[in-house]
């Protein structure tokens, strides 16, 4: 990939880009968006992972300036973006549908937001040369919209949103109407953009893989609520609650009682110690619950499994959970 | 048929030959489209060859001379009265479509954008006045636009004009605005079905790249609207040319149409030759008209970029 002209690419910071405070967005009686907080940083890749109707394109939306909070306030760089219509703010948005223009050729859909800007001729073709260059797709300038594949078209909406040079880049479910290979590759060039060109992306997808793999921080929402935030990592291995840890992938759940523990031995086991020392799940490649991590701490837990237990090992090994530690009902 | 003369052996080969050949999909296809194609072919060409054939023939009194001959061309193109009568014709439709699309796309816009539920509700209600026939619809015009017709009593009542005017009647604008009423919803509805076409997200995505409403619109919904500015440009356009009624009760002398001339050619007149050569260059020139008008919308198309 290419290097962007810009010189002074704002790394990753600690300076809020974002900041949504109690936005609740509510269709008559049904809240698309319940009392949600949240913090964006300069320069992160953030996702919004949910399943469908989680509210979170509602907020996307609600960023881009196509949707307005019933109550609550969204600001973008410090500024509020309340009365503010989407052509006046700063982010730029990738559709789901990708939104080409069809009656435009390639160069036109990317030059389309600079003609308002009124640059030199030179300096607007210079701009959407570098753009087509940033998501390679030199040479196709001259094509109709009509005459790309998908994978092409998406390149298109992204270059045509990041010559704007925008503070914010959002992006609704963009790799989600791609093959799974093409979408791989994607994920990688994404990420890749995104830390070349240093600008805030937010992201909006319900595929955890997809989240997992690109993002610095990840937003979990279920029924319009802001589950967790927190990074790829610490929401994989440490779920605030079971629907979480859930909706992130295979798990398995245990009602037992942590019977011996340190403290890193609970948590490299992916179970949460809580109070009343009753455990709550552990992911299938973790070995069980009264294995040892490679650390050396470790952990020892009665009780009993919810259901079938996955295993994320091939080929036997140490069960799970130890049959002579559940309880026998 | 050769085969079939050389006897029987090869007398099957030929049969399976005839039933492939009927088996095959063009054949089928013709055979299945047929009599659609008889139909339109009786109904549609025919006509249309009976006119042509006409046109070079010569009325002699009650009878009609067969013999080629191009003097009802000659007369159509060169007459004063026919040149001015179409030019007229031609101005007309031309008027007519341009303010019919104009008047028609705000509200095809309005339907579509802002409709909601009730969009069938609004087409459903754009169809009323429709219900009545042509002919009330062109009278009632007369009652408004008339001496002591709506209009003219109501700019009296407002003090606005001191007498009832003259020029509001019988004559080529009055035409022009029955005429635009009467097509109003022939051009709403391809408008709509082409502004309906626009996906939502193209506006979104020309709202988030800088566009304010207006030029948005300019530059996208209005430019994707183009093929429902065309058939309705032509829907309007091709019709009111050889409208005939129209311009006999609103239109006065000087709002007499070539359609008029062509009625009277078929009727009073009793020249169908001269008629149907006036049927036939009218329908040419309309014909590159309505050529025309499409290269010119696609311009302006290009132009919107």
């Amino acid at each position: 990939m290419p290097k962007p002209p810009q010189a002074e690419r704002p790394r990753q910071t600690e300076r809020p880009m974002i900041e949504i405070r109690n936005v609740t967005r509510s269709y008559g009686s049904f809240k698309a968006l319940d009392d949600a907080s949240l913090t964006i940083k300069e320069g992160e890749f953030f996702s919004l992972l949910g399943p469908s109707g989680c509210g979170k394109t509602t907020l996307l939306r609600m960023i881009a300036g196509f949707d307005n909070p019933t109550s609550g306030l969204i600001s973008v760089d410090g500024q509020s973006m309340e009365g503010i219509p989407a052509n006046r703010r700063p982010t730029n948005m990738v559709f789901q549908s990708y939104a080409i223009f069809p009656h435009l050729n390639v160069e036109q859909n990317v030059a389309y937001g600079l003609k308002r800007l009124r640059l030199e001729r030179s300096e607007e073709k210079r701009r959407v040369e570098e753009a087509l260059v940033q998501v390679s797709l030199t040479g196709l300038g001259k094509r109709l919209a009509t005459e790309l594949s998908g994978g092409q078209r998406q390149r298109v909406a992204l270059a045509r949103a990041l010559v704007m040079r925008p503070k914010v880049l959002l992006l609704d479910e963009p790799l989600s109407a791609l093959d799974k290979k093409l979408r791989e590759q994607m994920q990688v060039e994404l990420r890749r953009l995104q830390q070349a060109v240093g600008i805030t992306f937010v992201l909006v997808t319900h595929d955890q893989y997809e989240a997992l793999a690109m993002s610095d921080r990840i937003a979990v929402m279920f029924g319009g609520r802001i589950a967790q935030v927190a990074s790829p990592k610490e929401i994989y291995q440490r779920p605030v609650n079971r629907q979480v840890a859930d909706f992130l992938g295979g798990m398995n759940f245990v009602k037992a009682e942590i019977v011996e523990e340190d403290g890193a031995g609970c948590r490299h086991a992916g179970l949460r110690p809580r109070q009343d020392r009753q455990a709550e799940g552990f992911r299938p490649q973790w070995r069980g619950c009264d294995a040892r991590h490679p650390s050396g701490a470790s952990a020892r837990v009665v009780g009993q499994c919810d259901g079938e237990i996955r295993s994320g090992r091939q080929g036997g090994g140490a069960p799970l959970l130890r049959r002579d530690h559940s309880s026998d009902r | 048929m050769t085969a079939t003369a050389e006897g029987s052996p090869t007398f099957g080969m030929t049969r399976a030959r005839r039933n492939a050949l009927l088996q095959s999909e063009p054949v089928q296809g013709l055979a299945l489209i047929s009599p659609t194609f008889l139909y339109a072919l009786v109904l549609l060409v025919l006509p249309i060859l009976v006119v042509v054939a006409h046109s070079f023939w010569t009325q002699n009194y009650l009878t009609i001379d067969r013999t080629f001959t191009l003097e009802n061309y000659r007369v159509a193109l060169t007459e004063p009265i026919y040149r001015d009568l179409l030019w007229r014709s031609l101005y007309i439709s031309l008027m007519v479509s341009f303010f019919t699309v104009v008047l028609a796309y705000p509200i095809a816009y309005f339907i579509s954008f802002h409709g909601g539920r009730h969009k069938s509700l609004w087409l459903f209600l754009i169809t009323i006045p429709f219900w009545t026939s042509y002919l009330l619809r062109v009278m009632s015009w007369k009652v408004i636009l008339g001496y002591n017709g709506v209009l003219n009593s109501g700019l009296l009542g407002l003090g606005i004009i001191n007498e009832p005017s003259t020029a509001l009647l019988y004559n080529s604008s009055a035409v022009i605005i029955t005429l635009t009423h009467a097509w109003a919803a022939f051009a709403i509805l391809p408008i709509f079905v082409s502004l309906e076409k626009i996906d939502r997200t193209l506006v979104e995505a020309a709202k988030d790249l800088g566009d304010g409403p207006i030029r948005s619109f300019l530059r996208v919904t209005l430019p994707l609207s183009a093929p429902g500015i065309i058939s309705a440009a032509l829907i309007v356009m091709i019709p009111t040319v050889g409208d005939y009624v129209t311009p006999k009760l609103v239109g006065g002398k000087d709002g007499v149409m070539i359609a008029n001339a062509i009625q009277a050619q078929f009727g009073k007149a009793s020249n169908w030759p001269l008629g149907a050569a006036l049927s036939v260059t009218t329908m040419l020139i309309v014909t590159l008209m309505a050529g025309a008008t499409v290269l010119v919308i696609r311009a302006a198309q290009r132009l919107a970029r």
